[in-house]
């Protein structure tokens, strides 16, 4: 669904990504680990049409992707939430932008912000949610232009475990009732291993592809508590510190 | 609604007991006493003193509303551009330290005696400090922001409506705020030139006559004139910045 071929990128003369390709299927989780700095934002940039990519190409179902392609919903750090519109406000604004009628755009974020429990919320403003709940929004105004790829950088990383797991399994519950696929970036192994049925390990600077780990039990709260969650986490981990040393070496 | 009153009205009574000490402190009589003042505004207000203060509201309305519509998007054309940024800012630096009132001259040589010169002198004070503050927070927008608005498939007149309108009013407000003072100097300045209007004749003929108590009258008119700006500044702060938490606004509340 989500093709990327031999993706660089950079801004001005500094180099962000190098010769980056990756591939993220229909209805499947996508996660790409990485040291901070290895240009993972920048690929979500790429993925979302917002940054052309200096070599290469991104393929969207087929045709090079175009900023506010409908079909790709994007959530970046700290939510990209406006902080001068109110919950409604904010998961209002993509069909707004689209020209859908008032009567439309409620009936699709009533139906959005009750999805992700935020009922009874919709006049507040971001300011007055916590953490969680700002996150909650972020992915109701996604939805509401009903994306078929949802890509996220560091959804979680500023949240509690408990908010943060909780939301993990609304974002794969929702996904797979939308049957919507993800491609998400987060720093965390263990995250990308419970969420990602394909994790990729991005490394260097400029960042480049270092690995890519299949993970076909992902999702399940059991699978969190097996040897083989923690195998994984460990070879990917190895991989991570590995690319370290070389570039230390280097 | 009603603590805010109260607050109003309890700073307006201790500014009118410090007037009243300095009166009956300072010998000479130059300052006359809070109460003969308010007794004379009441004479005077519906005599002439409104039509005095109307005039100068009125100049200093239009200068606001000129240099709004002029500075806001100069300012968020040099602040997102970085080519008209390196053109126009050596060239704002320049102007905006120049003191404007050292151009009325020229502006009554140019402009006439009349209305315009003194509502163009107010305009290019207020323009320079509205069109800096919109540049600096026009460049400091978070990326963010636009790359979420672009995501939702928005255009840049969306990008303007969305997200610049909402994130510059803020700065907008407090520069306009800040300008008020400036300006209201500037205007009583130039309203003592060609006019036979505005509270800074009025004031000046007092001084004039000698009349003190006419004088103060007219002072305390200026500053009414003031707080009539700043409560309307505060009313659309309110009205259109609901969504920020401000410390100082709410203490006012």
């Amino acid at each position: 669904m989500l093709e990327l071929s031999e993706c660089s990128a950079a801004y001005g003369p500094r180099a962000a990504l190098s010769s980056v390709s990756l591939e993220v299927d229909d209805r499947r989780t996508a996660c790409i680990v990485g040291p901070s700095g290895c240009g993972k934002t920048t690929l979500l940039l790429l993925a979302a049409g917002l940054k052309a990519p200096s070599a290469g190409t991104v393929l969207f179902d087929g045709k090079r992707i175009t900023s506010g392609d409908r079909g790709v919903g994007l959530i970046l750090q700290q939510y990209g939430l406006f902080p001068w519109f109110t919950v409604q406000g904010n998961v209002e604004l993509g069909l707004r932008i689209r020209g859908a009628s008032s009567g439309h755009r409620h009936c699709i974020a009533a139906r959005e912000i009750s999805n992700v429990g935020l009922e009874g919320c919709e006049s507040l403003f971001p300011r007055e949610l916590s953490g969680g709940q700002q996150q909650r929004v972020a992915i109701a105004r996604a939805y509401a232009l009903e994306p078929r790829l949802l890509l996220m950088d560091e959804p979680f990383s500023a949240l509690d475990a408990l908010s943060r797991e909780s939301l993990q399994d609304l974002l794969l519950l929702s996904a797979a009732e939308r049957k919507a696929a993800i491609l998400l970036v987060t720093h965390s192994i263990e995250e990308a291993v419970y969420l990602g049925h394909v994790i990729w390990v991005l490394a260097g600077s400029p960042g480049r592809v270092a690995g890519r780990f299949e993970n076909p039990r992902q999702g399940s709260r059991e699978f969190r508590q097996e040897p083989e969650f923690f195998r994984l986490c460990g070879d990917i981990r190895a991989l991570m510190e590995h690319e370290m040393e070389h570039k230390k070496v280097k | 609604m009603r603590a805010r009153f109260l607050g109003l009205m309890g700073g307006l009574a201790a500014l009118a007991a410090l007037w009243w000490a300095l009166a009956v402190l300072v010998p000479g009589g130059f300052i006359p006493a809070p109460g003969a003042v308010f007794l004379r505004f009441l004479v005077l207000f519906p005599r002439a003193l409104a039509a005095h203060s109307a005039a100068s509201l009125g100049r200093i309305t239009a200068a606001l509303a000129l240099s709004l519509l002029a500075a806001v998007p100069a300012g968020v054309a040099i602040g997102r551009s970085r080519v008209l940024n390196r053109v126009f800012s050596p060239i704002l630096y320049v102007l905006y330290p120049v003191p404007k009132i050292a151009l009325l001259p020229i502006l009554m040589l140019l402009f006439g005696l009349g209305d315009s010169s003194k509502v163009l002198i107010v305009f290019l004070v207020l323009f320079f400090q509205v069109l800096v503050a919109v540049r600096d927070a026009s460049r400091e927008v978070p990326p963010q922001f636009l790359l979420s608005l672009r995501s939702l498939g928005g255009t840049r007149r969306q990008a303007a409506l969305y997200v610049l309108a909402p994130a510059l009013i803020p700065a907008i407000l407090s520069c306009v705020r800040i300008g008020t003072g400036t300006a209201l100097a500037v205007l009583f300045f130039s309203e003592t030139f060609g006019t036979r209007m505005g509270l800074g004749w009025f004031v000046m003929e007092s001084w004039m006559r000698m009349s003190y108590v006419d004088m103060f009258t007219g002072i305390l008119c200026l500053g009414l004139l003031g707080l009539a700006i700043f409560l309307g500044i505060d009313f659309l702060q309110r009205r259109l910045c609901r969504w920020q938490a401000d410390p100082v606004l709410s203490a006012i509340r």
